[in-house]
């Protein structure tokens, strides 16, 4: 049992990293600066990603503790009700027949809306992990592989949005509402 | 400016995380109600941030 919550935990993690990674992919190759909602959705798949690296970290000392599975739930669900709501707001924003949303839709649907869908699904992961802990034994395991390359990855994801967020707000305090290049550069 | 320092926070908690700090957890909780105050500004002052 304490494996299967460190497998859902390092892919948790990872799924949020590469969605950190598409919306760059976004915007470098689709050339789409984000807006300052879009930032904040970024955001909130940051503090997302922190339940489950919480865990895994956590696991460095040898045993996956109800304690942490309890912490990382919460910051899950806490981070997840963040972004909700970003989205959502973004989302209510274009739900008006005939517009036709912010940026370009993939598969369909617009980012926004994916953001949406993705927390609302990791708000019920987090509630998942925290039922689970009915059956989770107290044991000591090896230390888990993954859990520097994931916090190192996550690490590194969250200094790529300060390097972006710095480029396209230039020197100002906030981001344009409908950003089109990058203010530090002009 | 202000998302980024709302992201360097992030990158203290996550630090602090794997130092095992006991002010990880009030500094993400911190960092969470200053970025939803943030959010619910501009939630009630509408076309100031939102596209």
């Amino acid at each position: 049992m304490p494996h299967i919550y460190l497998l859902a935990a390092t892919a948790n993690a990872w799924t949020l990293i590469l969605i950190l990674g598409a919306a760059f992919w976004v915007q470098f190759a689709a050339g789409e600066p984000p807006c300052p909602l879009c930032v904040l959705q970024r955001i909130g798949l940051m503090f997302c990603a922190l339940g489950p690296v919480y865990l895994l970290i956590g696991q460095r000392n040898g045993d996956v503790s109800v304690r942490n599975v309890a912490v990382a739930g919460g910051i899950g669900i806490v981070a997840g009700l963040f972004g909700a709501a970003a989205s959502a707001r973004q989302v209510l924003l274009h739900i008006l027949p005939d517009d036709p949303g912010f940026g370009s839709p993939v598969l369909g649907i617009h980012l926004y809306t994916w953001c949406l869908i993705a927390f609302i699904v990791h708000i019920a992961a987090s509630g998942l992990m925290l039922i689970g802990a009915t059956w989770l034994p107290e044991r000591r395991i090896k230390p888990w592989p993954l859990t520097g390359v994931t916090a190192g990855a996550l690490a590194a994801m969250v200094i790529a949005n300060i390097l972006s967020v710095i480029a396209e707000a230039g020197f100002h305090w906030e981001l344009p509402s409908d950003p089109t290049g990058y203010l530090l550069f002009k | 400016m202000l998302y980024a320092i709302f992201m360097a926070a992030i990158l203290v908690v996550l630090g602090a995380m794997w130092r095992g700090h006991r002010a990880a957890m009030p500094l993400f909780l911190a960092t969470v109600a200053v970025t939803t105050v943030y959010l619910i500004a501009d939630m009630t002052s509408p076309l100031t941030l939102s596209f």
